[in-house]
């Protein structure tokens, strides 16, 4: 009953499970043991059939092998509370200011209902706009320590959100933009306001619309990273707009650089 | 070795999605690593079955996406057959979602069988 494939099957699972976590090696082993037995069954014990399967699976078990290493040796330094703190304050030291705008928002929609010298429908569409996307900055901010926890879990990924070449370029737009500000702020020159809240507003409404596009077309739970970092920049989208007030515009920089420059998978599951 | 891009499904995840939704339709909504490297087997016409290596990693990586889930089969009822017990996944929610998107995204095409679907 093909015992030379089988055995073969049965030595090589057992040689790349050795090391590996007892019930993640057990369950592998097991299931290449029925495989085999069925497989066997199937065709009256044709050994060189079973043991060419495997040969030619050689690679992925290899592969398979390296990344349960890798969560494994991952997993060992994970536990301690100071790593998980560490973790979260590293990836996440932009939460608190992009609370901050929201609650700009908040402020900027009561601000608007209340005006004595408001016209309709602009005093009522405005404060229920931005109330709508102060709740969107926080439901992305949910979102997003939510997926960073299950895609912690799931493996301890340390990819980066977005290719280096995407931060850098975009961090270059967002230098050039504040630099265009500070110049407007200082001459009074309408002409750099214009041009640099122009650049921000296009920067910002591809990288929300790419990325709430991406996560909705995705099949990868991974992607609800994608999807929240697109609803915490639409979020800090009025801060941007009332960038004379200089100081909630610098905020939302700040947000919008942190949004794109951390990554929350990097946080240990607790 | 193969990446696949976010959000999108390698060509042996579509298939084995496949295999399984077929399965599922013909009553069997559960099913065991060789019976669904038969059915593919089946499916794309291939002259091998998909390589151990290659099937269990992907059953593993499409399990810790959510794609399936999976559970032991209960021990009775392989000792009253005389054989080991089996892994026993089943097409998650996600997994039906997902198989539906990549096969509209591939066109019709994706759902006709493709010699050589194997290793």
């Amino acid at each position: 009953m093909g015992a030379d494939g089988a055995g073969f099957a049965r030595w090589w699972a057992a040689r790349y499970t050795r090391g590996l976590p007892d019930e993640v090696g057990a369950r592998r082993r097991a299931e290449i043991e029925c495989d085999v037995f069925e497989h066997c069954q199937a065709t009256n014990g044709r050994s060189a059939a079973v043991a060419w399967r495997t040969v030619r699976g050689v690679h992925a078990d290899l592969a398979w092998r390296r990344e349960e290493r890798r969560l494994m040796q991952g997993s060992h330094r994970t536990p301690t509370r100071l790593r998980t703190t560490w973790s979260v304050v590293t990836q996440n030291w932009f939460a608190p200011l992009a609370v901050l705008v929201a609650i700009f928002d908040v402020l900027l929609a009561i601000g608007i209902a209340t005006e004595k010298d408001g016209k309709l429908p602009g005093q009522a569409i405005g404060p229920v706009v931005l109330i709508a996307l102060a709740a969107l900055l926080v439901a992305g901010l949910w979102l997003r320590w939510r997926a960073g926890e299950a895609r912690a879990q799931r493996t301890g990924s340390v990819a980066a959100a977005v290719p280096t070449r995407w931060i850098a370029g975009l961090v270059a737009v967002l230098v050039v933009s504040l630099a265009l500000l500070v110049v407007g702020v200082s001459t009074g020159s309408l002409v750099f306001f214009f041009v640099a809240v122009s650049v921000l507003k296009v920067v910002v409404l591809v990288l929300a619309t790419v990325g709430i596009t991406r996560a909705v077309r995705s099949a990868d739970p991974g992607a609800r990273v994608t999807l929240a970092n697109g609803m915490i920049i639409a979020g800090v989208l009025p801060a941007l707009l009332f960038f004379w007030m200089i100081v909630p515009a610098l905020i939302a920089l700040a947000v919008i650089v942190g949004v794109l420059t951390t990554n929350p998978r990097v946080r240990p599951a607790v | 070795m193969v990446r696949r891009k976010p959000g999108t499904l390698l060509p042996l995840e579509v298939a084995i999605l496949d295999a399984a939704t077929t399965a599922a339709r013909d009553g069997e909504p559960e099913f065991h690593g060789f019976a669904i490297a038969q059915r593919m087997q089946a499916r794309d016409g291939a002259r091998r079955l998909t390589a151990h290596g290659t099937l269990y990693k992907a059953l593993a990586r499409m399990e810790a996406d959510g794609l399936l889930e999976s559970r032991w089969e209960d021990a009775d009822v392989a000792v009253a057959e005389g054989r080991p017990r089996r892994r026993l996944y089943r097409v998650t929610p996600l997994g039906a979602t997902a198989r539906t998107r990549a096969l509209a995204q591939s066109g019709p095409t994706a759902a006709t069988p493709r010699p050589g679907l194997v290793t």
